[in-house]
């Protein structure tokens, strides 16, 4: 492949992944109340409606309130998965490892049909806790991976240095082993967060009707005709999760993190 | 007619100057070692040579023909890589024959050529193998054989060795050494290891800093360094400045003797070089008037013993053959002689 | 002598989790697949094979073929996209890549709910293409393009592309590149070096992120259901509105059963193949 051609692909490839995301940009911030774009006038009129009207508040709220217990759950469920894996290298652990495996490798329609009826049989349909542990479960793939990696760097070197200096395995583990590993953690953390805020099917099967959560507030409203206020939704989505990941490419190394780090 | 030569080669990255005005003949079946330390300059030639980087400037040209003009592809040139960057994709035999397949060899003629290059390299019946299933020492071969399959005008390889443990380095290093000899193709070694060079060379080109130092047989620069960091750079060395004034040779206040008759003409200051194994050392008598100092090291190489004994602010290296227990220990005072027909004296 | 009871001890936290909420779900799922529909409420515990018999009509079969069609369509296009621009990206400056990287972890994480979103508007005769395109003069009379198949086909490589580049990141920026080099070397020309080393060494990678990407189109609810016509409607979509729409819990589950086996199916086979080609 030409270097011309390199160029021109690869622009295009990023302009197709971006230019949605501008053109909602443009719709969110017109006056006019119906979709449209360029916009005829500038106006913040549907930001103010997304952060004073209680239709969109409780939605926000909810998915907020999800995100923050789901993902500490799924970080504890992560943490100590990889723990045992990484004490036993044995069975017991690869099983718990696949366990955590698993979720990523089905459609998530499976997943969501199973919490469903699931939670329906326990009396649970449509409370929020089903949800939190649910996204918490599901989720749980990626903090497991990406702790794995944390792991990974630790060698057994510097827990039998520990040892031999005296630390009991509580205390390797509070002030050796959780201090390195912690950087993976909140890793792992925020992207639970990111992805359980922004999860619509499983949200959408366990409590859709009592639990509304953004998604599926903005789900809603895009299928039963629209207004901007969906499209600041949108916008403000998309600022909080690249403010996430941006604010966490400042604490660890990114590219490193998901394995693309160079010499 | 020299086969490869390269005029005042330059490579610049960004700001910094990789090599400076390199220029070098190669002739047609020479053994060429490309040595120096690390950000030296010697794989940047390299690849240069192959046509896998281009230089800033200067020119580079084959059998007068200029390279300059013919991407890698064409070049003809078999590469052994420092990853030795096998195909893992095939196996053995489709390895080797590789370069003969992208040039339109029909399969029965390549795989027979890969056959013979297994046998030549003492692999033979492996062709089927996977590369991954196979040792280091055998891998190496195998890029070895991939490379020479083409009938390259350059063979090239950048510090194939590196990675392998020393006995089977030298096995290997013996084992091109030979092969070379016996295809007589034209070779270029980059190697950090000064004796691996000395072994396998027919000439060392010793590069620092982007820019060569010396290029000699591996007598020349062992015995005649001709600056004072191929002095240092190929194996222990004395190296220290001296005065040269009315026929005799003087450092530090003291006379070293009478120069040797090639010396007798300098005057003024210049560096002198004496290799370990020239030195003398004695139990210096109240009489002793040439250098004496204190041993502050001494240690056992096997067949020699290394002795350090500091004058001064100066150190001195002496080696002897370890026939027998250490005559000097730590703390022990000693005298240094040596005859001046040993000591080199570096061109300024 | 205490030492491995501990781990195993901590280790039973993720375990009961996993097959409490994960595992237990699944299982009770395939019971719930025998039960009868209660009208007016969920289910009646029974044991019938009505709701697989269901499967098994001229509905459920064009819709499944549907399913696997889009699913495929979808997967070899975005392993056809992501590939080479991951193989570009990776040679970028580090801050680029940087860029690229942020840009794809934000994509991998944003809702489907608002990327399907920003695909309608853009689609829109009021907002989007169809407008620009009649301003420019190129389009007389402008429509909203979607919902269309196309524009269903747009959304899942949208909803993808970032989930397969990632994948194919840590082994294409850490490949060894000598490799690349040595085919130019022995003779191939820049352009086939490409299709010659780099695509067959990815080959295995290839694979397994075409089929995950199978997999995982097959489960796509907002997609479809956003930007494609009801005749683009997949499984998933019908699963959803039958358990949810309708309260069928039970036929939703048998059809859910049904296509967890396909994807176990699909992943075993892929699982096999990949431990025959290690030994070979």
């Amino acid at each position: 492949m030409s270097g011309f051609f390199k160029r021109v692909f690869i622009c295009a490839v990023g302009a197709t992944l971006i230019l949605p995301f501008l053109i909602v940009a443009g719709v969110s911030v017109n006056v006019e109340s119906n979709i449209a774009f360029p916009p005829t006038e500038l106006s913040t009129r549907w930001y103010a409606v997304l952060l004073t009207e209680s239709d969109w508040l409780i939605p926000i709220r909810n998915s907020l309130l999800i995100a923050v217990f789901a993902a500490f759950l799924s970080v504890t469920i992560a943490l100590a998965a990889n723990y045992v894996l990484w004490r036993l290298k044995s069975g017991f652990g690869k099983v718990i490892f696949a366990l955590g495996i698993g979720p990523f490798m089905l459609p998530p329609i499976i997943i969501a049909m199973g919490a469903s009826v699931f939670w329906a049989e326990i009396g649970m349909y449509g409370r929020v806790e089903a949800t939190v542990i649910s996204h918490g479960v599901f989720f749980v793939t990626l903090p497991l991976v990406v702790i794995a990696r944390g792991f990974a760097a630790l060698s057994d070197d510097v827990i039998e240095a520990s040892r031999t200096m005296g630390a009991t395995a509580w205390q390797t583990f509070a002030k050796v082993i959780f201090p390195l590993v912690l950087p993976y953690v909140i890793t792992g953390y925020a992207l639970v967060a990111i992805i359980s805020v922004n999860e619509y099917l499983i949200s959408y099967m366990i409590s859709g009707f009592a639990v509304e959560t953004l998604p599926i507030r903005i789900f809603n409203n895009v299928r039963y005709g629209y207004t901007p206020v969906v499209a600041s939704a949108a916008m403000g989505f998309a600022v909080l999760t690249i403010g996430v990941l941006l604010i966490l490419s400042l604490f660890t190394d990114l590219l490193k993190l998901l394995g693309g780090a160079q010499d | 007619m020299s086969r490869l030569s390269l005029d005042q080669i330059e490579m610049t990255f960004g700001t910094f100057q990789a090599l400076k005005g390199v220029s070098l003949e190669i002739a047609s079946g020479e053994f060429i070692c490309l040595l120096g330390g690390s950000g030296c300059g010697k794989t940047t030639l390299l690849r240069i040579i192959a046509g896998l980087a281009t230089q800033s400037s200067g020119a580079l040209m084959l059998e007068g023909t200029d390279l300059s003009s013919i991407p890698c592809h064409r070049r003809s040139v078999g590469m052994v890589f420092q990853s030795l960057a096998l195909f893992p994709h095939l196996n053995v035999a489709q390895n080797i024959a590789y370069g003969l397949e992208v040039r339109g060899v029909a399969k029965n003629i390549r795989l027979r050529k890969a056959e013979d290059l297994l046998d030549t390299v003492g692999l033979s019946g492996l062709g089927d193998r996977a590369v991954s299933a196979l040792s280091g020492g055998q891998r190496q071969r195998v890029a070895i054989a991939r490379a020479l399959a083409i009938e390259p005008a350059l063979f090239l390889m950048d510090e194939p060795f590196s990675a392998l443990d020393a006995g089977l380095r030298e096995h290997l290093q013996i084992e091109v050494k030979k092969l070379q000899q016996k295809l007589g193709v034209t070779t270029i070694f980059v190697t950090h290891d000064q004796n691996e060079a000395m072994s396998i060379a027919d000439r060392i080109v010793i590069l620092n800093e982007g820019r060569i130092e010396q290029a000699g047989t591996p007598t020349e620069v062992y015995a005649r360094p001709a600056t004072r960091f191929v002095a240092e750079f190929m194996g222990t060395n004395n190296v220290f400045g001296a005065e040269f004034a009315g026929g005799e040779v003087v450092m530090d206040g003291v006379t070293l003797g009478k120069p040797s008759e090639a010396m007798a003409k300098l005057t003024g200051r210049h560096v002198m070089a004496v290799r370990p194994e020239y030195l003398q050392l004695s139990k210096p008598t109240d009489a002793s008037t040439g250098l004496v100092g204190t041993v502050n090291f001494v240690r056992l190489l096997g067949a020699s013993i290394e002795t350090e004994v500091s004058v001064g602010d100066r150190s001195f290296v002496h080696t002897m053959i370890s026939d027998r227990a250490p005559e000097f220990a730590v703390g022990d005072r000693a005298a240094i002689d040596f005859d001046l027909a040993h000591a080199w004296v570096i061109p300024s | 002598m205490n030492r491995p009871l501990i781990p195993h001890l901590i280790g039973l936290y993720p375990l009961v989790m996993m097959c409490l909420f994960f595992l237990g779900p699944l299982a009770f799922m395939v019971v719930v697949s025998f039960y009868e529909r209660d009208p007016l409420g969920f289910y009646n515990v029974a044991f019938v094979w009505d709701n697989y018999a269901k499967f098994f009509s001229s509905f459920y079969y064009t819709l499944s073929m549907r399913s696997l069609w889009s699913a495929s369509l979808g997967a070899v296009l975005v392993v056809l996209l992501a590939f080479p621009a991951m193989y570009i990206i990776v040679d970028m400056s580090r801050r680029w890549q940087l860029f690229w990287v942020i840009l794809l972890l934000s994509l991998m994480c944003l809702s489907e709910v608002v990327i399907g979103f920003a695909w309608v508007i853009l689609m829109s005769e009021s907002a989007g293409i169809p407008r620009f395109l009649g301003w420019l003069g190129l389009w007389e009379d402008p429509r909203s393009l979607s919902p269309s198949f196309g524009a269903m086909l747009i959304g899942l490589v949208s909803l993808g592309f970032s989930l397969v580049a990632l994948m194919f990141y840590p082994q294409m920026a850490g490949r060894d590149r000598s490799i690349e080099e040595a085919a130019l070397t022995l003779g191939t020309p820049p352009a086939r070096v490409f299709t010659k080393v780099i695509l067959p060494n990815f080959r295995p990678a290839i694979i397994s992120s075409t089929v995950t990407m199978f997999v995982y189109f097959l489960g796509v609810f907002v997609m479809p259901t956003m930007l494609g016509r009801p005749q683009d409607w997949n499984m998933t979509v019908i699963i959803t509105d039958k358990a949810v729409g309708d309260a069928n819990m039970p036929l939703g589950a048998a059809l859910s059963v049904i296509m967890l086996v396909f994807t176990l199916l699909i992943i075993g086979t892929l699982l096999a193949a990949s431990r025959k080609r290690g030994k070979a």
